[in-house]
């Protein structure tokens, strides 16, 4: 067990190196001279001149490939040159807003996942379980910005239920920023009227975030739920007279690591979907900061951003296939 | 043959998701005549709500919201099409090469590992994040955004149709042609792969959906088809910001008939699916399967 | 006697089938009384799985279940509600499913299931962790609280199944309802769950419903049969008699069917296929394969009668005579019964040379993995006209061996030579020549025919791989491979899915003929099959190889088989040849032990009321870590340590080799025989 969580985490290294050389691939595949698409539209030739002495254009690839990685190791992932700020700093600045997006939505996809897989594991054929099904199915053909819009025009233009859902934070709220999630910085410094409006502009972003990819969750799950309670341990736990909540434990015990796979897939969709709800809620994050980069041909931000969102899914499919092994006997090695 | 056989004897519920993929497909090629008015010039009646003669209203522009809903098919779904049709093909290859063994081929084995190798790098980054960053990069055409949507889709397809095709090769039947001293390529053209492809094929009717989306959410950032061609995505993007006022239309309506579609090509594979189970060929899907095959199931000779 | 355990009377099951019902249980009586073993035996799609759920009442939506009575002891099992059927469930019937593997929860260890099962029961703290000690030891399981801590998937195929039955065994259930419990289990193993089984009944007064397709299996164990056709019980009776003097042709059809060990005969198979629910004939279910019948078989279907002391039979022949007629069975083929072919072949004259060959499998993950021994070292000739058989537990390496002669494989070590030419140095047109010249049939016709080519383009696949015939003659050819076969003409547009088990497996032998070979070898040619199939495929063979002069290998683990259809036999253990012997000799006196032990491990129709020896207990080692020296001496009876340092070498004399330093001796082949069942108290 131990040994195979040391092997797996020996490979996250060697993942993380594939999303860079994927990345470096596709910038050296651009048309024209990656300095001056690095340097963005109005930079001057000495600037230019300057990026190309950097990024080593002149060496051979192998050689630049090199000095890349060792740039990346050291963090530095180069200079926007729309906020003319390093990216690494952008990047950061922004990245705590969207993991508290996107992990309180994976939180809310667990918890309700679990209830959801468990009413169809009482029951698939009876209503509750076809709701669920055709739920999971809709929530799969649904574009996320459109629910987004969707529920602000249903609760704020109509049912005027809480702040404008822009940010956040609202304009009159101002809170210094320590960790950058609006929430924690709130109460650290004890202001709970802050609080509250940070939570109250969570709810309509998460809401999206977890009923559309919730959907396949569900689905996967549910799938799983139903092959386990016909599959032949489930008829033999009822041969040596099972209760029936325990035959429901066992099926969903059974589904558990399908459900965890099912949940970090999620997780990488969700990294996804938060370019996408950041923009409707105008959210700030790492997402909206992406869609700027990719609007203002910003390459050496877009760069960036891509680098760290598949550093941050590889982490996530570790842990993922780490918590698989130790729910699967089976798996372990 | 027998698939014709089969798809007559479907529940209604099919035949209706059929005929919307059909209706659709089919608005594809005649929508942009269907469109009352022109979906590109602006005009001064902007933000009609819902009318008789507007029936989904105007945008700001004071463009018809259902005239760009109409024409937009032909963007979004031909898009859909082609990028799908480009996945489909590249990866059924891809997928054939990375499956099949050819009696324990070394060169096979070898472009096997490889294959599956870079499918692992382009699947570590998030399907949308990677689309966006495609076309960030190589700059926001209409083509680059059917080549960007094929790059991410060809992962799913390349693994679908490897694992149907390591699957059958270890079917008796595949012996039996060896034994015979039928070629390989032939036994793979003949035999496998025909019987191989209907999950990869149906999972090809969701992911159409799936592009659509994937081409709307491009859009609707900004990163992808640009206005004032007409497409759903960037429609509903221009409605976004009358949401708060209340013009809702701009953008529900058309997100309204990008749903459908995606839902009729999602519900289409789906029963293809389920009619593959109940002809007992039952078809790998992403979702369906529950436990992956054990570990150490892989065997290479010593 | 006193009253029954389980009274069962009338008992239909009943599925929706469109507008209509289906039942593949129609009217289903019998009883078993305390310290009873009951045998009920049928082939695939005969309705007895679904008789023994609905004796615990396991059959549920959409299926009706409907019984005159079904009452286990006091309890109304129909009237029961669902908590009360809870706590009948594992406390007053429990159940041996057939594969534990599938059975058992994969991620929870076996400790947790067994205490689950009583917790669920009522039973108290440290009372559990006791009474699954218990349980584990009873079933024979060594070291139990090691096994507490076990998952499924980490036991051998024998302990998971023992650890299954002590889990049903947990709270100490009075009727066990066992389906196919050995079906997928090796011969020795099979015979310890046997023993283990009359323990049971003797120790614990344990009653057991056996259900299986083998009738050696039941013969050895049970008291009385059942024997299920086609939704009903067409039999029933005390063993012996029901074996010896059968009341109804289908039992007698089987009994003929039956490959026996202890004796080469003529096989008789079932003419045509069981029926299933939706083609049953009118009248009685057997008459369309039935050599007895009368013209009122084919409209009235008869009841159960009497028909001697504690014996029904439902035929209406064997109820007007109170007998069945003794008549020369009819073979499923118009041309007669013959008796095999015996002919060992020149020696002069091998056609598979095979020197010193070794396959090695890698499995696991590159940088660690292990070596599987599938095979080490072996050499053997396969002589023209010969049949050779090859036999061998799971594991044994037979199948490889098999894939290597056909070339679908290739060894990592060694060289096989056919007709004096190397395998490995083939190429093009040689290696084409070769394909046409040896052919190979599989275990399992379901997968062995492309399930989109009709039986025509099979066929034809073969002739124009080799250009047998040009295309205008290709239908001509086909009629004519088909007639070989036994299949009619018109089979030839069908797809494989319009076929049963047994035609496909004959396309599949049609194939391999149409190019004209001079070696076929079958690989488990029968083993997936029906037992009233199975005689059908071995007459084939038969007949084949009088009619073709084929030379055949014949790859199997059912000695009896084996012994039917060759002239020759090599046993296999753990990737090495230990004994090469002539057929009759091997079938009664092989020398190795562990030849020795395979043999006496199989249970006999012959054999009523005794039950196979156990001569190996321990465990089949990996083969990825085969025992140094002898690789059986782990779990031989004669083992000395000389074994576990030398390997003995494979020699002998007149066609008869073995691999071993202390044979089996005189005195032990009368002394390691058969132990008779302790009947219990009655």
């Amino acid at each position: 067990m131990t040994l195979f969580i040391y092997r797996r985490l020996l490979l996250l290294p060697l993942q993380a190196m594939g999303v860079v050389t994927i990345v470096f691939v596709l910038v050296h595949l651009l048309p024209g001279d990656p300095a001056a698409l690095m340097a963005g539209p109005v930079a001057t030739a000495d600037q230019i001149a300057q990026i190309r002495a950097n990024l080593g254009l002149t060496q051979p690839l192998p050689v630049q490939y090199v000095r890349y990685v060792e740039r990346l190791v050291h963090g530095d992932l180069g200079t926007s040159w729309y906020t003319s700020n390093p990216i690494s700093t952008d990047l950061a600045q922004r990245a705590p807003a969207t993991l508290e997006l996107i992990t309180l939505a994976l939180l809310g996809i667990i918890c309700l996942g679990l209830v959801i897989a468990g009413v169809i594991a009482m029951g698939p054929r009876g209503l509750a379980g076809r709701l669920i099904a055709a739920y999971g199915f809709v929530a799969g053909a649904l574009p996320d910005f459109w629910v987004g819009l969707a529920l602000i025009f249903i609760f704020y233009s109509k049912a005027h239920l809480g702040p404008s859902p822009t940010g956040q934070l609202s304009s009159h709220a101002v809170v210094s920023t320590v960790t950058g999630i609006a929430t924690i910085d709130a109460l650290l410094a004890g202001d709970f009227a802050a609080f509250s409006d940070a939570v109250k502009h969570l709810i309509l972003p998460v809401a999206t975030l977890v009923f559309i990819y919730m959907g396949p969750v569900v689905r996967i799950t549910g799938v799983a739920a139903v092959r386990s309670l016909n599959s032949e341990f489930s008829r033999f736990a009822q041969s040596w007279g099972i209760t029936p909540w325990r035959l429901q434990y066992y099926a969903l015990r059974h589904v558990m690591p399908t459900f965890v796979i099912a949940v970090a897939s999620a997780y990488g969709y969700l990294l996804g979907g938060a370019v996408l709800v950041e923009t409707v809620f105008s959210w700030g994050g790492f997402g909206q900061y992406a869609v700027q980069a990719v609007t203002h041909a910003d390459y050496a931000a877009i760069e960036g951003f891509v680098i760290v969102a598949g550093i941050f899914t590889v982490l996530v499919y570790t842990v993922a296939d780490v918590l698989q092994m130790a729910l699967d006997p089976r798996a372990r090695r | 043959m027998s698939a014709v056989r089969t798809w007559l004897r479907q529940p209604p519920a099919t035949l209706v998701s059929g005929g919307i993929v059909a209706a659709t497909v089919l608005l594809a090629i005649v929508g942009p005549t269907l469109a009352p008015f022109n979906p590109e010039r602006p005009t001064p009646l902007v933000l009609l709500p819902p009318s008789p003669r507007h029936v989904f209203g105007t945008d700001a522009s004071g463009i018809d919201v259902l005239s760009v809903a109409l024409a937009a098919f032909r963007v979004d779904v031909v898009i859909a099409l082609v990028s799908v049709g480009i996945s489909l093909i590249a990866g059924i290859m891809l997928g054939a090469v990375a499956g099949y063994g050819f009696n324990g081929s070394r060169l096979a084995a070898w472009a096997s590992t490889i294959i599956l190798r870079l499918l692992d790098l382009v699947q570590s980054i998030p399907v949308f994040i990677l689309a966006l960053a495609l076309v960030g990069m190589f700059g926001q055409t209409v083509r680059n955004v059917v080549i960007g949507v094929a790059f991410v889709n060809l992962p799913v397809f390349a693994r679908l149709t490897r694992s149907a095709v390591r699957s059958v090769e270890h079917r008796e039947f595949v012996a039996a042609s060896r034994a015979l001293g039928v070629r390989e390529t032939g036994i793979l053209g003949s035999h496998v792969l025909p019987n191989s492809l209907d999950g990869t094929i149906a999972y090809a009717s969701i992911a159409v959906g799936g592009a659509i989306l994937l081409t709307a959410g491009l859009s609707f950032l900004g990163a992808g088809v640009r206005p004032p061609t007409p497409e759903w995505g960037a429609e509903i993007a221009s409605g976004a910001g009358y949401i708060v006022t209340g013009q809702w239309w701009i953008s529900v309506l058309p997100g309204l008939v990008l749903s459908a579609v995606v839902l009729s090509f999602a519900l289409l594979g789906d029963a293809a699916r389920a009619a593959l189970e109940r002809a007992g060929r039952p078809a790998a899907m992403p979702g369906a399967q529950v436990l992956t095959v054990p570990a150490g199931e892989e065997r290479m000779p010593a | 006697m006193s009253p029954p355990l389980l009274r069962v009377e009338n008992l239909r099951v009943g599925f929706p089938d469109g507008g209509a019902w289906i039942h593949p249980v129609r009217g289903v009586s019998f009883e078993i009384g305390a310290g009873e073993i009951i045998g009920l035996v049928g082939e695939s799609g005969s309705g007895k799985t679904l008789t023994a759920l609905s004796c615990s009442r396991l059959v549920g939506p959409p299926a009706r279940v409907s019984a005159d009575a079904l009452r286990l002891g006091d309890v109304d099992l129909l009237r029961a509600t669902d908590p009360m059927l809870r706590a009948l469930r594992g406390r007053q019937i429990g159940m041996i499913p057939q594969d534990p593997l599938t059975s058992l929860h994969p991620s929870l260890t076996i400790g947790r299931q067994i205490n689950d099962a009583l917790t669920d029961h009522g039973v108290r703290g440290g009372e559990r962790r006791r009474r699954a000690l218990e349980v584990l030891d009873r079933v024979g399981l060594p070291d139990p609280p090691a096994i507490l801590r076990r998952y499924p998937h980490e036991l051998s195929g024998g302990m998971r199944q023992r650890a299954t039955i002590g889990l049903a065994l947990a709270n100490a259930p009075s009727l066990l309802i066992a389906d196919e419990p050995t079906t997928a289990l090796d011969a020795m193993i099979q015979a310890q769950i046997l023993h283990l089984l009359a323990d049971l009944r003797a120790s614990w007064q344990t009653s057991i419903l056996l259900i299986s397709h083998n009738l050696g299996v039941v013969a050895g164990v049970c008291d009385r049969l059942l024997v299920m056709y086609a939704g009903r019980i067409v039999e029933s009776g005390p063993t012996s008699q029901v074996l010896a003097e059968s009341m109804h042709p289908y039992t007698r059809a089987l009994l003929e069917a039956v490959p026996r060990l202890e004796s080469a005969r003529a096989l008789y198979g079932i003419p045509g296929t069981p029926p299933t629910p939706w083609n049953r004939p009118r009248g009685c279910a057997f008459h369309p394969r039935c050599a007895y019948r009368i013209e009122r078989c084919q409209v009235d279907d008869p009841p159960a009668a009497v028909v001697g002391p504690g014996r029904l039979a439902a035929c209406w022949v064997s109820q007007v005579r109170g007998g069945l007629p003794v008549i020369s069975p009819t073979p499923s083929r118009g041309d007669g019964a013959t008796l095999t072919v015996r002919s060992i072949g020149s020696t002069e004259d091998p056609l598979f040379q095979v020197t010193g060959v070794t396959r090695h499998f890698a499995v696991g993950p590159a940088w660690r993995h292990e070596i599987v021994h599938a095979l080490d070292d072996i050499s053997f000739d396969v002589h023209r006209g010969e049949s050779l058989g090859i036999v061998g537990e799971s594991g044994s390496g037979k199948t490889t061996l098999a894939r290597l002669l056909a070339l679908l494989d290739r060894p990592t070590h060694g060289e096989i030579a056919y007709d004096g030419e190397d395998l490995a140095r083939l190429r093009g047109a040689s290696l084409l020549k070769f394909r046409r010249r040896v052919q190979i049939v599989f275990q399992d016709p379901y997968s062995s025919l492309d399930p989109r080519y009709t039986v025509a383009d099979a066929v034809r696949e073969a002739l124009r791989t080799h250009r047998i015939c040009p295309p205008r003659e290709e239908d001509a050819h086909i009629r004519e491979v088909l007639d070989k076969v036994g299949l009619s003409a018109h089979f030839a547009g069908r797809y494989p899915h319009e076929l049963s088990g047994g035609q496909r497996q004959r396309v599949c032998i049609a194939r391999a003929l149409a190019v004209r070979p001079e070696v076929l070898i079958a690989d488990e040619p029968v083993s997936a099959l029906d037992v009233s199939i199975q005689a059908q495929i071995v007459e084939l063979f038969e007949q084949l190889r009088r009619q073709e002069r084929l030379t055949l290998v014949v790859v199997a683990h059912d000695l009896a088989l084996i012994r039917q259809v060759s002239d020759r036999v090599l046993t296999l253990y753990l990737g090495k040849i230990v004994e090469d012997a002539p057929a009759a000799v091997y079938a009664v006196r092989p020398r190795h032990p562990y030849a020795f032990a395979l043999g006496r491990s199989v249970p006999s129709v012959e054999r009523v009321g005794e039950l196979p020896p156990i001569l190996v207990t321990a465990e089949l080692p990996p083969a990825t870590a085969p025992p140094p020296g002898c690789r059986f001496h782990t779990r031989c009876f004669n083992a000395h340590p000389r074994c576990s340092r030398d390997e003995p070498p494979l020699v002998g004399d007149h066609g008869h080799r073995f691999a071993c330093f202390y044979p089996v001796t005189e005195e032990q082949y009368s002394s390691l025989t058969p132990r008779t069942v302790d009947a219990g108290v009655r």
